[in-house]
């Protein structure tokens, strides 16, 4: 038998709110499974409360009667996602819908980091926009960009109201190149990362431009990119004047 | 009744492949259907399909199948076609080995119909396939699409076909009067959805989705000139582009030069549009033409309003302007950005549209779709299963 959710959405409580196209016979209880993992939590009218299941982290399946409950609800919004990042947690659930249509809960645990959700390439300076996610406190107003092999550093100024921040970083210094270069971005010790915008693996889905910083022989282009894991980096390169533009 | 479908590639994706499929798994409920794939360049489809369809192939690219190779195979491959006419859109994918398979195939098919699935695969079924099959050419490109030199072998081999089915009405009406005076049948049947449930937008991201190859014909640089207007007034809004293809460098620096690196992202392609559309609050088409537009009636279905450029000829015979979506006169960028931004600044006329294109996403039910095939089968006195 088909049991279809017509909505099916988490609470920043961690609780699932389900509305019902097709209900299942027992509509009691529902069963989260993983592997061979099964949890059963107790369906009060339309919510259950997930929030006091252990939940190892990864992506769990929901069963009623027997039957995996598809879902044609999304599972979430966009707005939703920032909204529920906003309290500091130890883990994040999330509800989706497969591409099978199956609902889903996905669980992974939840560090407090800084969410960029602009980035300003200019002339001068890159700036950035972002919030603090998961009740994350930078330990001073700064951003720095520490050089993968060296271990050199450029550091710029931050600020912070309420939950969201801003940063610039200078281009010029990042001119002390003779090759390649990749460099790790923190705000005040946190992560910097986009993980709230619904788009995994972003490295060739969201590309920013470069700017150059102009010396005597050659130049040096300084371009913003999300790393496999969805860091925000910045990347150096040395060019020729003669291949200067991007 | 065992019915044959001819598709240049099951394994990748696309409207075309997914408007196949569907169209098989429902026909398979019905009569022994079987999916042909010219190529197999991976082992398992891109898209789904039913376990009712088998899926064959005739050329396999895949890098494994290599021990199998026969002699002459890999030479095979970097010669040119000359069963298709250079003009045909995927010449360049077709090639001597696939020349060779399709001659072997159209001679020794053991099927009562056989359903060919773009213009160069027609020609090559109206030339070369045996006796005592019927033959279904189906369009999916519209019919000004195609160029002068192979629009002569369209002339020129499309009488021998039993029957042309076409996307719209305004291609049945081009391909009668090409056909008038020859006992092939034209018949205009649209792209079918499954009947199975479906998931539902709320409208309530700022994101607008296009879906489709990243080639010239979509009209993507149209897209992003566009959508960089919107942003200046709706930095707040996203553009989520599906599809992968030759113009993907392109665009994206396009992207960056007009500012919209915060706005634009190239997701790579999906094999859940229909999921990814739900997440939507507006689909938007810019093509240059489009044979039909499988993702209107899905985003439709979605309960996502459509805004489409007028082009040639899809679009047009699926939109009701002002009704279920916004049809803006073709390549007018301004126009297009003006749409958009009504619809933004209109949560309910976004969903007054979204509500009317779910009626009209149920006139494309692959059930009613099906029916008229069968209705044509019958026509061409081949209803009966034997």
């Amino acid at each position: 038998m088909t049991v279809l959710a017509a909505s099916a959405r988490l609470d920043a409580d961690d609780v699932l709110w389900v509305r019902w196209a097709e209900p299942p016979a027992d509509t009691a209880t529902l069963t989260l499974r993983r592997e061979d993992a099964t949890h059963t939590v107790s369906l009060d009218g339309d919510a259950a409360d997930l929030s006091r299941l252990d939940l190892a982290e990864g992506t769990w399946s929901v069963h009623a009667a027997g039957a995996e409950v598809m879902t044609t609800d999304p599972g979430f919004s966009l707005d939703g996602l920032v909204e529920y990042a906003r309290r500091p947690r130890g883990r994040a659930l999330r509800t989706f819908r497969a591409a099978s249509g199956g609902l889903r809960v996905g669980v992974r645990p939840a560090e407090s980091y800084a969410e960029v959700t602009a980035v300003h390439p200019g002339e001068e300076k890159l700036t950035f926009e972002g919030l603090l996610a998961y009740g994350a406190t930078p330990a001073d107003a700064r951003i720095v960009a520490t050089r993968r092999k060296t271990g050199d550093t450029v550091t710029g100024e931050a600020t912070v109201t309420g939950d969201r921040w801003q940063a610039e970083l200078p281009n010029a210094p990042f001119a002390v190149e003779t090759e390649r270069g990749f460099w790790d971005l923190e705000l005040g010790g946190l992560t910097v990362a986009t993980w709230l915008d619904d788009i995994p693996q972003k490295k060739n889905k969201v590309r920013f431009p470069a700017q150059h910083v102009a010396r005597d022989t050659d130049r040096v282009r300084v371009r913003a990119y999300y790393t496999d894991k969805d860091h925000l980096a910045i990347a150096t390169t040395v060019v020729a004047n003669a291949e200067a533009s991007s | 009744m065992k019915i044959s479908i001819l598709i240049m590639n099951a394994y990748g994706m696309g409207g075309t492949v997914r408007a196949t499929f569907n169209l098989a798994d429902e026909l398979a409920k019905r009569h022994d259907v079987e999916v042909v794939s010219v190529f197999r360049h991976r082992n398992r489809p891109f898209l789904p399909h039913s376990d009712q369809v088998r899926l064959t192939h005739l050329v396999d690219l895949r890098p494994e199948a290599k021990k199998w190779w026969r002699f002459g195979f890999a030479s095979r491959l970097e010669k040119p076609s000359t069963l298709f006419h250079p003009e045909e859109r995927a010449f360049s994918n077709f090639n001597a080995e696939s020349d060779r398979a399709l001659k072997k195939y159209l001679a020794e098919m053991q099927t009562d119909v056989l359903v060919t699935t773009r213009a160069g695969l027609n020609i090559a079924a109206a030339q070369l396939a045996r006796e005592g099959v019927t033959l279904v050419g189906q369009e999916h490109l519209h019919f000004g699409a195609h160029k002068p030199g192979i629009l002569e072998d369209i002339r020129t081999w499309y009488p021998k076909l039993d029957a042309v089915i076409t996307l719209t009405d305004a291609d049945h009406t081009e391909y009668a009067r090409l056909l008038d005076g020859h006992p092939t049948r034209v018949y205009a049947i649209g792209n079918g959805l499954p009947d199975t449930p479906r998931p539902q937008s709320r409208l309530e991201n700022r994101v607008v989705l296009a879906a489709g190859r990243l080639v010239k014909v979509k009209g993507y640089d149209r897209l992003l000139d566009a959508f960089a207007k919107v942003v200046e007034k709706r930095p707040d809004w996203k553009l989520r582009i599906y599809g992968d293809g030759t113009q993907g460098e392109k665009l994206s620096k396009r992207a960056r030069s007009l500012g919209l690196h915060n706005n634009v992202a190239f997701m790579g392609s999906t094999s859940d549009v229909e999921g990814e559309l739900a997440k939507a609050s507006i689909h938007v088409i810019t093509s240059r033409f489009e044979g039909f537009g499988m993702t209107i009636v899905e985003a439709f279905a979605a309960g996502v309003p459509v805004v489409s450029f007028d082009c040639p000829q899809g679009p047009r015979e699926i939109i009701t302007s002002g009704q279920d979506g916004i049809l803006v006169p073709d390549g007018d960028i301004d126009a297009f950005a003006d749409a958009l931004l009504s619809l933004m600044d209109s949560p309910d006329e976004m969903r007054r549209l979204a509500e009317n294109g779910k009626e009209t996403a149920l006139r494309y039910r692959i059930s009613e779709v099906a029916d008229r095939w069968d209705e044509a089968f019958a026509d061409l006195r081949l209803g009966q299963t034997p």
